[in-house]
């Protein structure tokens, strides 16, 4: 047999297995639904640059019809120049809504794959190796947990300046402080003295890159992320923690230890395949609710500026025309980016439902 | 006679925690000083009842547990293991050397990856012994990539010979675990055990979970690998009948300790330890003219973590003596290499 | 149904309807028991005998559905058919007149509450009454003997538990805890004494204590004690036995068998073990994919047994010295099961007959019964 020969036989029975899965889908249309409208989406802010053209050099400024001066502040309803309206200040709703969802989407994905990445490393460490490390790494998740987020929000956003720099030397003590951390963790043979030698050649090197600056912009927006990148993990460490727990005390894994697999091993192909499952429904429900938070955010003002496109900042900007006379006028301003909120977040709760309800009867059909 | 296997003064204990510091309150003495040999090429059958800490041994014998206290002395020499009766009463802190690199209750890292080359286990239930989100292939050539022993094409050619020896096709290569019966089940994972093809193989009660129909076949499979590879086992299992047929020897565990060891036959026949006695008094015969007019053991077992003083049995036993409750027996050999750990045989056999 | 039949049942067919097809799993299940006696059903893994056990109790879980036949049970003197009944009348055979003891006794207690009150519960669902009067009668004579007349509070509230037990004020005032002290002392005096009557020692102590507590003996001692409290006509026991040590199982059988002449059930005894069926039994019925293929005394059942498959089975019990002999093949897949009799891919005589028509289950001597076309079943 040959290699590719090979390859198509071991895919196979993992195809009949996702087949399986996708039929399960099929049946309840609610799952297809949220499919379809996460679909929609991504192809919406994949065609982004083709549905509304840019105007300016930063593809997130909204554009304006007119001369800034001459400009009328009154929101205008939906003509087909202006295929959802504007806001007052005359910003193009419609071309807000489109660029918004890749602003969704970067969110909504950013947030959750660290939170992932995070909780898993944290959370499968913990419950892997157990005793003081399992203790240390919880109660830091606890203290993270904590964190009031919307208070860390906006003292982020009041803290960091503007243009933001970072010493270098700090970075790489960071970084190979991480690297030393893990090799601990590894529990391999020769351990101390490669932490002490990399502990050993960061702070000389920190000593040598000291003055080095870098600086970045950064808008509030960005640190509004950093924030629920801060506190969005710990669930996730938990729930997987829990999950290792449980697959660490199987069978298969004490005879993998038997067949001399070591740790590492064991975690990537054993214990996390078998452990993952949870995570993943969570991570689907929890993108909806993050973007959600990102968009009150937004509309308390602590979230994108004020020319970003960025459905809650729309949403902001409607906040002082809405009074009982102008309502149905400038209903349009919240409405429609309101509506986009709304199926997003709609969507990707259904899909999160889809994963739970096929995932399991897999596991039980097993 | 060479034995492969040295066991000497075996402990394995769990801790209980308890309180709010989750201090260590009692210990559960699951294995409670265990000392025998298992001869090459030899099957050693280990049976007792729930709790009486058989699983642990084995698994403590292949080092998936530390043992407390106690050697496990693989592959020794007799003339090492002589110096090591020698030393033992007179100096034990000399032993360290030979400790070093024979008892495999001292290795650790690479001494300890090497010596998984060497010993393999076979599980009870194999629905749970084998990860069902791996393929047959995969589980089965595991032990050879986990080790680094093969490249790809050879890896893969040692699997399929294996999967042969147990009864299966190569067209099965590409399935997952649960598609599989039970007894076929059992099939892979023995063949996950011997891939790489150990010298010895604790086998985890292999037939509990299986059909009866199938036991025989699994039986005979495993007596006839045992030839083929000279292989030795230890049988651990609580079915008497099953052990009857595949075991040379079988020793008899009560509550952490060894109360009998003898050839099987002799064992089944005569069974001197009057737990031993009991324990096959109460298997049900497959005959209505042969039932039994009381049960032969009374009471529950005590619990491992507060075991009765001197020998073990005696609060249950119908021939405890006043030595009973204050000594604890050691293993005596009565003949024929049958060896019975309980002062009132002891005392017959002076007589 | 014969008069000295408490459970008679013919013909029961039943299907699972899964996503990978129509699992026959009964195919016309003919069994009976008689009155007091112990019927050993014997088969191995996938023949459908929990799954009968489970029928008996007209406690099918889904996808499953009867789809023939009749169960019939000797109540009162009548013969009830029980897949004619409406579940409200199954529920007051359940427990009561027909009960059922399971394999891993832990995994059918529930885990928060005690053992007594586990026995309890199943005393109160179905002999409130009695107790209520019980207590009432213990109190008047109590009050006799102290010279009181007249009733208290505690006696008038039993007598209106008693007249309208499901009156919004019974079921109120039974849920205030203390109210019903002396009543719950007559429950509490009954469920140790039933715990004495398994055998098991200090049986205050353990009454108080939870599942988790108790070893695998107990554990089942306490379940069987749960199924006898309300003196049931049939006891229905699936394997309680197989995840017992040995020694255990002796003591259990032993129970069983004082038990069984203490109070003249007729037990229905599920096991895989020949060896156990041997101990315990009166009768033996053997089953295979899906139906009773003998039926016989259990005496003549292992002397001369008639169907291949028993014939079969008793000859792969392991004997020391003797090679192991196994039935070639393996249990027929259900889906898709041999066509006539289950049996004839793996019998070695086989004929053309068992090829196609499903033989009929007869007597074949005095109370022999067989379904074997070597045995005249294509009556």
């Amino acid at each position: 047999m040959t290699r590719w020969e090979d390859f198509k036989a071991s895919m196979r029975p993992k195809i009949k297995e996702w087949k399986f899965m996708f039929k399960r889908m099929r049946g309840s249309p609610l799952s297809l639904a949220g499919v379809a409208i996460i679909l929609a989406f991504v192809i919406i802010a994949v065609l982004a640059p083709v549905l509304a053209p840019p105007q300016h050099a930063d593809p997130f400024k909204i554009p304006r019809d007119g001369e800034v001066a001459k400009l009328s502040p009154e929101p205008t309803p939906p003509t087909m120049k202006h295929l959802f309206g504007t806001t007052d200040q005359q910003y193009d709703i419609y071309y807000a809504c489109i660029w918004g969802t890749i602003t969704a989407f970067r969110v909504g994905i950013t947030t959750i794959g660290i939170a992932l990445i995070l909780g898993v490393i944290i959370g499968v460490s913990a419950a892997y190796y157990g005793g003081i490390i399992d203790e240390v790494l919880m109660r830091f998740t606890d203290i993270i947990i904590a964190f009031p987020g919307l208070i860390l929000a906006m003292a982020l956003v009041i803290a960091i300046p503007a243009i933001f720099t970072v010493n270098l030397s700090i970075g790489l003590v960071v970084i190979f402080g991480l690297i030393a951390f893990s090799a601990l963790i590894m529990r391999t043979r020769i351990k101390i003295t490669v932490t002490l030698f990399i502990i050993f050649v960061a702070t000389i090197a920190s000593l040598f890159i000291y003055p080095l600056n870098m600086g970045f912009t950064i808008n509030n927006l960005d640190k509004v992320l950093i924030a629920l990148w801060i506190i969005g993990w710990p669930g996730y460490a938990r729930v997987i923690r829990g999950e290792v727990l449980r697959v660490k005390s199987e069978d298969y894994i004490e005879a993998a230890k038997a067949c001399g697999a070591s740790d590492l091993r064991i975690i990537i192909k054993h214990i996390l395949p078998n452990a993952i499952y949870p995570i993943l429904i969570m991570a689907s429900l929890d993108t909806g609710s993050i973007v959600l938070t990102a968009a009150a955010l937004s509309f308390l003002g602590l979230g994108a500026p004020p020319d970003y496109a960025d459905w809650g900042q729309i949403i902001q900007r409607s906040q002082p025309w809405i009074s009982s006379q102008h309502l149905l006028e400038f209903a349009h301003v919240f409405l429609i980016p309101g509506l986009f909120i709304f199926i997003f977040v709609l969507g990707w709760n259904l899909l999160g439902d889809a994963f739970r309800d096929v995932l399991d009867p897999t596991l039980r059909r097993r | 006679m060479n034995s492969l296997l040295n066991i000497r003064g075996l402990k394995k204990y769990y801790p209980i925690l308890g309180g709010v510091l989750k201090r260590k309150v009692a210990d559960v003495k699951a294995v409670d000083g265990v000392s025998f040999n298992i001869e090459k090429g030899e099957c050693l059958g280990l049976v007792g009842e729930s709790g009486c800490g058989k699983t642990t041994l084995g698994k403590t014998i292949i080092r998936l547990f530390v043992p407390n206290e106690g050697s496990i002395y693989y592959d020794t020499p007799t003339n090492v293991l002589e110096e090591v009766e020698r030393l033992e009463k007179k100096d034990p802190r000399s032993l360290k050397r030979i400790r070093k690199e024979y008892d495999l209750a001292t290795f650790r890292g690479r001494k300890l990856k090497q010596l998984r080359r060497k010993v393999q286990i076979v599980y009870q239930d194999p629905t749970t012994s084998l990860d069902p989100r791996i393929l047959v292939k995969d589980i089965v050539a595991e032990p050879i990539v986990a080790q680094g022993l093969a490249g790809g094409v050879e890896t893969k050619e040692m699997v399929i010979n294996m999967l042969e020896k147990v009864g299966l096709t190569s067209k099965q290569l590409y399935r997952y675990p649960h598609e599989f019966s039970g007894g076929q089940r059992q099939r892979i994972a023995v063949a996950r055990a011997l891939v790489i093809r150990p010298e010895f193989v604790v086998l985890d009660e292999p037939t509990s979970s299986v059909d009866v129909s199938v036991r025989a076949q699994l039986l005979n499979l495993l007596k006839d690998l045992a030839r083929e590879f000279g292989l030795t086992y230890m049988f651990v299992s609580h079915d008497l009948s099953v052990v009857e047929v595949i075991s040379n020897r079988v020793a008899v565990m009560y509550l952490g300790k060894i109360v009998e060891i003898a050839v099987t036959e002799e064992l089944f026949k005569k069974p001197l330890h009057p737990y031993a006695q009991a324990l096959f008094a109460s298997i049900p015969i497959p005959d209505p003219t042969k039932r039994k007019e009381r049960p032969p053991l009374t009471g529950e077992v005590p619990s491992p973590v507060n075991p009765p003083s001197g020998c073990r049995f005696h609060p249950r036993c119908p021939l405890a003596i006043d030595v009973c409750r204050k000594e604890e027996p050691q293993l005596i050999d009565v003949g024929h290499e049958h060896l019975v750990a309980c002062h009132v045989v002891a005392s017959n056999f002076i007589k | 149904m014969i008069e000295e039949n408490i459970l008679d049942i013919n013909d029961l067919v039943l299907n699972f309807y899964t996503y990978d097809g129509v699992v026959k799993a009964l195919d016309g299940v003919n069994l009976h028991i008689r009155d007091g006696e112990i019927l050993g059903l014997v088969g191995e893994t996938g023949c459908g005998k929990s799954v009968t056990s489970f029928a008996t109790l007209v406690l099918i879980p889904s996808p499953g559905k009867i789809e023939g036949g009749r169960i019939l049970f000797k109540f009162q003197d009548k013969t009830v058919d029980f897949l004619k009944q409406d579940d409200a009348f199954l529920r007051t055979m359940r427990g009561n007149n027909v009960s059922m003891v399971f394999q891993e006794p832990r995994a059918y207690l529930n885990p928060v509450y005690t053992v007594s009150n586990q026995i309890s519960e199943v005393l109160l669902n179905h002999r409130k009454g009695e107790f209520l009067k019980m207590t009432l009668e213990a109190i008047r004579q109590e009050r006799k003997k102290k010279g009181l007349k007249g009733s208290t509070f505690e006696m008038n509230l039993y007598m209106r538990m008693l007249k309208n037990p499901n009156s919004l004020s019974s079921r109120v005032i039974s849920k205030i805890p203390r109210s019903q002290r002396r009543f719950k002392q007559e429950v509490q005096r009954e469920t140790v004494k039933i715990l004495k009557d398994m055998e098991i020692p200090d049986p205050e102590r353990v009454a108080k204590m939870y599942p988790h507590e108790l070893s695998g003996g107990m554990a089942q001692r306490v379940v069987i004690a749960m199924a006898l409290a309300c003196n049931p006509k049939l006891l229905i026991a699936d394997e309680p036995t197989t995840n017992l040590d040995v020694t255990v199982q002796a003591q259990i059988l032993n129970l069983i068998k004082i038990l069984q002449k203490k109070f003249k059930s007729a037990i229905l005894y599920i096991t895989h073990d020949l060896g156990v069926v041997a101990e315990i039994s009166d009768r033996v019925a053997v089953m295979y994919a899906g139906s009773v293929v003998e039926l016989a005394e259990v005496h003549e059942l292992f002397k001369k047994p008639l169907h291949p498959y028993t014939r079969g089975l008793l000859e792969s019990i392991p004997q020391p010295g003797k090679p192991l002999k196994s039935i070639p093949g393996t249990v027929p897949n259900l889906i898709n099961p041999p066509s006539g009799c289950r049996f004839h891919p793996r019998c070695p005589y086989a004929m053309d007959i068992c090829r196609k028509v499903k033989p009929a289950f007869i007597d074949v001597t005095k109370n022999h019964f067989t379904a074997c076309h070597l045995f005249g079943g294509s009556k």
